[in-house]
Parts: C-alpha cells; structure tokens; sequence
C-alpha cells in the first residue's frame, strides 16, 4: 500500500499538480469554463508548498500565450491555460511558435467542452495542434493527465517544440483520487540569448524553421511508438475480431464498457495518448491484428484520418459514432454491443430505459433553463434598456450577461469581443441606408479588458454611434470570481495597479461617458434616453454607459446592509381560475386609455397585447374594450408611458414581472399567482420597480 | 477544491465496493457538499474514485446532476440504468433522473432512490409500478421540511444523507459518514448538520424498518 499523500481532486486540480510537480516556474491563464479551475489550484500549491512560481491571470489568452512562451525562451519551464475558444484567440503565437520552439519546457492547455456546455463551439483542439503542428496529449482522466505533464515538459524541452495537454470536460470537471507525487526543484535562471535570426526571423528563415518543424515532428512520432507510458494495447492477442482504438475519455468509456459487458478479455484496446503526431506503426501493426477496429476519440477524427488504410475501421467518419455532441456511455454501449452481435462476439442484453424515460417526459415537466441570480445588476440593466428601446437592437457578449437573453434584451452572443464590433458593425450598415435605429451593445468588465477596447478604438475612429453599455460588476463572475484589472489584485492576491474603465473609455476616443447605478432602474432608463439623444445630434458620436454595481453572489454582505424587504399584495380570491380583472366587470375609470399626444406610433402595445385587443388603423390605435382582459401589459410595455391606466393596487397575476424581469424568486403558484420565493429572495427590492400595478410593495421594517 | 487530503487507512476492513451514484437537484441546493461528503468516506476508507461535477452556466439555478462511481472505474459518467444509488434534492429533478437507477431482472434489489418531496405519492401509477417491477426501491422524505423545522434550510441535503443511511442496502455506514460530515462542513454549519443528519437517519430508521 502506497504512503503517498492522496486527495480526492477535480481534473483541473490535478492537471495544476502534475504542472507543479514539473517544477514549472511561469504560469499565466484566461478564466473560460472548463479551464478556470487550474490556476486558482496552483496558487493554492504554491502557498502550501511554498513555492517560486511566477503566476498571473493575463488580459486575453493571446496575451497569456506570449507571457508564457517569451518566458520558455529565457530557459524557465513554462505553460498557459486556457478554454478551447481561447485558443482561437491565441492562434497567431500559436503558428508562429511551432516554427520557432521553445527552449525551456512551454505547455499549452486547452480544455475542450463536447456538447457544449459553456462554450460556442465544440472544435477538437487535436486539429489546432494538427494545424500548428505540435504534439498534443489526450488525457483519459484526470489521474493520467496529472501524469502526461511532466512527460509533456520533457517531450517540449527535448524537441525545443510547444506540446499541447488536451483534457475534455469530462477529464477537467470529473474528480478523482490522485496521489501526490514530489514536486520537482529545478533551478533555472533567466537567459535570454541574442539570437535574432532564430526569433525575429525573415520569411527566408522561416522556411529553414518549417523545415525543421516537419523533421521534428516526423522524430516525434518516431518516438511515441516506444513510449508505452502513452500508446499500449491491452489485452494484446495475434487474431481479433473486433479490436478498439481509443484516445483520451474515448479510453475510459471502453474501459468501463467493455468490463460492465463482461468482454474487458475478449476485445483489445489500443490506448492512443498522442492522437497527434500518430505513432503509426504501433496504429497499423493493431490493425493488422484486426478483422476490425471501432475508433473511439472526442469530437472529430483526428486519428480516423490519419490512418491510410480505412477499410476496417468504424467511427465517426462512416457515422457510426454521432459527428456532433458529447461521446455517451449510453451511445458506446449500443455501438459495442451492436458490433459483437454483428462478428458472433457473445454479449449480453443491454437493458433499455426507454419506458420509464418516455413516462417522465410525458409528464411535460420544464426544464430549468439557467437565469441571472436574485438581486443580479444586470437584470435591472436589462430591463431598463429593453424599457427605453423596445425596438432596438441588442448585440451582447460572453458572460454571466449572456442570460439577458431570457429578458428579451441580447440578439447577439458570438464572440469575446464582438458586442462592441457588430453594434458597430450594424450601425454603418444601417447608417449607409441613412437609418439610424437605437442600437445598444452590451459587454462585461472582463470581457471588456478582454477584447471590447480594441472594437471601441475602431467604433470611434470610424465615426460609429451607438451606446455601449459596459456591466461592470467588478469580477469575472461566470467563471468563479476570478479578479478583474480593476480590483488591482493579481492572480496570487497580490496588490498589482488597478486599471480604471473610465480612462480606458476615455482614452479610446469617446467624450460621452456615463457612470450609473443600475439599482436605481428609472435613473437608468433615464440616462439611456439621454445618451441615444447624444448618439442622434449631429456633434455627437459613441456614448458609452458603465452601469456600476458589485455581483451580489460574490458581494452578498454589501446587500444585507440595507435590506429591502417586498411582498406582494393580490387582489381579493378569485371564486374561480386565475385571479385576474376582466374588463367587463372593471370600472372604466380602470380600463386603458391612449394619449395621443404622448404616442410615438411604434406599435409596441399591438404586438405585445396578449389577447389582440389593439389594432392600428393608419396614425390610430383602437383598444377593443371586449376583448380587453385588464392586464395591463400594454401600459408597462409602452415606452413613451402613452397607454393611461390606474394602477389597482395589487397583483393581477398579470405576469409582466415573470416575463420582463425574470427573476427566479419571482415564482408562479400553483393557484397562478405570483410569489415571493423566500428562500432565493436576496431582498434586493429591484422587483418594486417593475410592477407598473403597484402589487409588489415594501414591507416596512 | 476539496480540502480533503488522506493517508490511506490500512485498518479499512469493508469489503471491496463497486457502487455508482446518482445526486440530482438545482443549482444552489448544495449538491456540490453531498458529493464531498461521499467522496471524503470514500479516500478515508481507501476506495478509488471517481466522478463528475456541473460547473459555468448550469450552476446558474438550472438542473445539476453529479455522477459518483467508487471502486475500479475508469471514466467518471454513469450510464443509464447503472445507478446503485440516486439522492435528489428535488422532485421534478428526481424525475427527470429516475432512470438513471438499475432495473433488475427478478424484480428484486435494483436500484435505491432517496428523493426529498413532500407528498410521498407524487409520482403517477404507471411510473411507481413500472420502478417496482423492476425492483427499483424509492424513499420519499421532506428532508427540507426537517431541515427548516431544525432550524437550517441549507441542510436539506444533509437531513436527505442521514435518511438514506437508516437503508440497510445504503453502501455507505451511517457513522462513517457522519465523521465525514463532521470534517467536511464548514464549522459554522457543523453542530447543526450532525444534529440534523441524525435526525434524517432517526426518521430513515422509523419509515425503513427491515
């Protein structure tokens, strides 16, 4: 029995102990699911262990890549996390770097999300180390991949080349009982040596390096054949039937499927752990062992394509396994036992859940789709723009804010960044047919810093004018409150400078700056006006507004110093059905009335009245009193407050505040009413704002 | 990260243990303590682990199921109609994870549920016989109900283990898991979650008689 230290650790938790047990000295990282949970880890190793490792959260990921390799080349060991999306953004040093190498170790993470769950794409970072042409290791778990970093550190130090550590969120999210190995002490001194030609390299040059990059390779594949640390076979026999060929979390799901069906002695495995470069002779002598061989590897078909011969392979190129979505054990497990019955292999039933399955979803139950916290800022920044600009056009980004989507106020999530580009982008396109709508982008603190600036200094320069809005809750909050620059705080907690929005706004060309308090939802609503006013004047130009208010989840103290308190008041019990007023029987000094001189004609109550009871006729708006159930959306949607109608005093179950302001301790009874969800409620008070009935009060203390 | 850290112990006389594991609810409920509990049993007792978590957008009040697996496993999902054990927190997520518990061939010992609702009935006919022909047992418990009454809403989870463990199938022993409990919660919760894990286990006991 082993006396080493063992703990129970998340995936990412153990990939920072194998980088630390490397004895790596520089380590820098972007938060993006399913990758953020490294560094914090290392810092964490760091304090107890007490160690020298220089460690930073960086801007953007390409900033981090270049921290990292530049250090590699001073002679330290060196690496950089990141998500899957954030090597897209680290691609240029990337390409550049296979060419050039490394001198001290560089290893570059980049936890892949199949499915997706966090992420906008589901690309295999396997082909990006095709592309680039450096190694890349697929770890099984997160055991295997605490053990591939040292060998992932002198694999980079041997072939001066950056290798890549591709765990998926099934290896970084699973958690598994490691034992912690020595931390390795090696002493390394920075020192840089001149070599122009070799890092500032001339076309000329570079075909010499690319030249170089393609021998290395070609050794490294070379190599990988005997390192049976990486590539084994199990259960290794001269005659097969069906054989497996499987790589990173494609290994553990055979693994545990093949013993579950009784076959772990009837089917060998080749396990790949460098889909990339392939060591093809250890691939093409299985084969040879082989009538067939199922090829299992997370998300694309690195391997697959690499095999010349294809005639007996089965995978995902002739659709066996799913092209797209996470690899499932359930999906596994039918494509094995499918191929045993199809080669006479004996395999037992494999029981369905099919029936219970069906009997559940016939029970129509919702799914929870994720939503803003209670009390979150960005709600009441949400609500007040799509308030002031029912029409507009709401380009968002990459954050907890994505959610604004659920308030109707994002039309556009796609990249770190592109909030601000496609307002601006939309703005010309719309400005070249001489339309100027109300366009409103909004981005978060961190992402800002990420890469919002460079869209602004554009926007400006280029005479875009529309309002952005930038939701600074001062922390990177979707990703597990990793510090932003403006707290000042490095990523070891360290006091570092703080950075200030303002003067970044402002020195990106923008004079209209507005800092607000997004609690305070009517001042808000206010100042949006003014700034699209701004927009509109032929002086003016981009108007930028940072709504200001800390996340309530990381800051949860700061809110119970001043608790507001609300309840909702109903109207009396409805002898039957829902609790809501019908015209018929209301008085008509409570029915709905249109001011025609407050009306800006926009059509927003004939589109949003639930019943159909608004029509337009040329320039106006007749409101059918039959039809007309008194609930009071048209009044509150009204973004001119043009629709007139007393408020009852009470909640009508009208649901305004379920739809617009989305609350998740907002809640619907059973009886239909709408209540208070007391154990969610943070007492926040923001709901009092948004009920136009006066329903929801405040309950004196 | 779990803070906890282990030397094997040696004296671990329980027999090996091959068990997979369900625990279902909403972002918020506490599913993520649960899981340290178990996982904390599991590196004191010396049995491998491994398992899966929801992190990023799902812990934003959407569902959030943890995967547990103790014992020779490679890969930290488990299938469907796998699951020895199944915890929910909540009963439409306990539903909507129902089949993840193993049917048996002779209608006798599959999988064991343990769902924290209130009406013990709240599942339709067709749905409580088809688990009892398969010889899927389920426990309804308002271990939130016990939890507020005790004076911690956060215990629901808590109350829930403590209910579970009064099983006599339950694989993990009830005092076992009470010394986990008794590292793994933050010291302000610790007196009141082993009050209320004993209570769960008493009320388990009443309503679970062999």
């Amino acid at each position: 029995m082993s006396s080493k230290e063992e703990r129970v650790v998340l995936g990412n938790e153990a990939i920072a102990r194998g980088i630390v047990e490397s004895g790596c000295h520089f380590f820098a990282a972007y938060p993006g699911t399913p990758s953020s949970e490294i560094l914090p880890a290392i810092v964490r190793f760091k304090k107890e262990n007490n160690l020298d490792i220089y460690v930073e959260w960086s801007i953007n990921e390409k900033v981090a890549f270049e921290n990292a390799l530049v250090a590699s080349y001073t002679g330290k060991r060196t690496a950089v996390a990141m998500k899957q999306v954030g090597l897209n953004v680290a691609m240029d040093p990337l390409m550049s770097s296979a060419y050039i190498g490394t001198v001290g170790g560089f290893v570059i993470i980049t936890c892949d999300d199949p499915g997706p769950f966090s992420s906008q794409t589901e690309q295999d970072t396997r082909f990006m180390a095709m592309f680039a042409k450096v190694p890349v290791l697929d770890p099984a778990n997160p055991k295997e991949a605490q053990k591939m970093l040292p060998i992932a550190f002198e694999l980079s130090e041997k072939y001066q080349i950056p290798v890549i550590l591709r765990p998926v969120l099934r290896v970084s999210h699973a958690q598994q009982t490691i034992a912690f190995n020595p931390i390795a002490q090696i002493e390394r001194k920075a020192s840089f040596e001149h070599n122009p030609q070799r890092w500032s390299a001339t076309p000329r040059f570079r075909f010499i390096l690319h030249k170089q990059l393609n021998q290395k390779i070609k050794n490294i594949a070379e190599a990988f054949n005997s390192m049976s640390l990486l590539n084994f076979i199990e259960n290794d026999r001269d005659r097969a039937s069906l054989g497996i060929i499987a790589s990173g979390i494609g290994y553990s799901f055979a693994r545990d499927i093949l013993s579950e069906l009784g076959l772990q002695g009837e089917i060998p495995i080749l396990k790949i752990g460098t889909p990339y470069p392939l060591p093809v002779e250890i691939v093409e002598s299985f084969i040879g062992k082989c009538d067939h061989v199922l090829i299992l590897e997370e998300t694309e078909p690195v391997i697959e394509l690499q095999i010349t011969d294809k005639s007996k392979l089965i995978g995902r190129l002739d659709g066996t396994i799913p092209n797209e979505g996470e690899m499932l054990p359930e999906t596994i497990t039918r494509v094995i036992s499918d191929l045993c019955t199809k080669f006479s292999i004996p395999v037992p039933e494999v029981r369905s859940t099919a029936p219970l399955e069906k009997m559940v979803a016939d029970l129509g139950l919702s799914v929870r789709r994720p939503t803003l916290c209670s009390g979150c800022a960005h709600r009441a920044s949400f609500f007040a723009f799509k308030r002031a600009f029912p029409k507009g056009i709401f380009p968002s980004d990459i954050g907890c804010y994505t959610l604004g989507m659920n308030l109707e106020s994002v039309d556009t999530c796609h990249d770190m960044g592109a909030a601000v580009t496609f307002a601006s982008g939309l703005y010309q396109a719309y400005h070249q047919d001489g339309k100027d709508i109300p366009i409103v982008a909004t981005i978060g603190d961190s992402t800002f810093y990420h890469s919002g600036a460079p869209g602004l200094l554009n926007a400006v320069y280029n005479g875009a004018k529309f309002i952005l809005v930038i939701l600074d809750n001062s922390i990177t909050a979707m990703t597990g409150m990793q510090p932003t620059p403006e707290s000042g705080l490095t990523a070891d907690g360290h006091p570092g400078n703080p950075l200030s929005i303002e003067e970044l706004v402002k020195g990106c060309g923008v004079k209209y700056l507005r800092v607000v308090n997004p609690y305070d939802i009517k001042g808000l609503i206010r100042e949006a006006e003014k700034a699209y006013k701004y927009t509109l004047q032929k002086d003016g130009g981009m108007a930028v507004i940072i709504t200001r208010y800390p996340c309530v989840i990381n800051q949860r103290e700061q809110l119970k110093v001043n608790p507001v308190k609300v309840d909702i008041r109903h109207t009396p019990a409805p002898e039957k059905g829902l609790p809501q007023v019908k015209s018929k029987e209301m008085p008509s000094s409570l029915l709905p009335v249109i001011q025609e001189d407050k009306c800006c004609q926009c059509d927003t109550c004939v589109i949003q009245c639930p019943v159909g009871a608004i029509s337009r006729t040329g320039d106006d708006y007749v409101i059918d009193y039959n039809k007309c159930t008194g609930c009071r959306v048209c009044a509150q949607e009204c973004p001119t407050s043009a629709i007139e109608m007393p408020a009852v005093g009470a909640c009508i179950a009208c649901g305004y505040c379920l739809r617009r302001f989305e609350c998740p301790s907002l809640i619907r009874g059973e009886d239909g009413r709408v209540k208070i969800d007391r154990l969610t409620c943070v007492d926040c008070g923001l709901c009092l704002q948004v009920c136009g009935q006066g329903g929801i009060y405040k309950v004196s203390s | 990260m779990n803070s906890q850290s282990s030397i094997r112990n040696p004296q671990s006389t329980l027999e090996k243990m091959n068990i997979q594991m369900i625990i279902s609810g909403v972002g918020g409920q506490g599913v993520l303590l649960v899981t340290r509990i178990i996982s904390d049993f599991a590196l004191r007792e010396g049995y491998p682990l491994i398992g899966s978590e929801d992190h990023g957008m799902s812990q934003r009040g959407g569902s959030v199921i943890t995967y547990l697996k103790i014992g020779d496993f490679n890969s930290p999902l488990v299938k469907r109609g796998s699951a020895d054990i199944l915890l929910s927190l909540e009963r439409s997520e306990a539903l909507k994870t129902l089949h993840y518990l193993r049917p048996s061939s002779n209608g006798q010992n599959g999988g064991l549920g343990f769902i924290n609702a209130s009406d013990p009935n709240y599942m339709n006919e067709p749905i409580r016989n088809y688990l009892r022909e398969k010889g899927i047992e389920i426990h309804i418990f308002p271990a939130d109900r016990i939890a507020v009454e005790m004076g911690s809403v956060q215990s629901t989870n808590i109350a829930l283990i403590g209910f579970a463990s009064a099983h006599p199938r339950f694989p993990f022993p009830h005092d076992k898991l009470r010394q986990s409990i008794d590292r793994v919660t933050p010291p302000k919760f610790r007196e009141v979650s082993l009050k209320i894990f004993d209570k769960g286990f008493l009320e388990g006991g009443k309503s679970m008689k062999p």
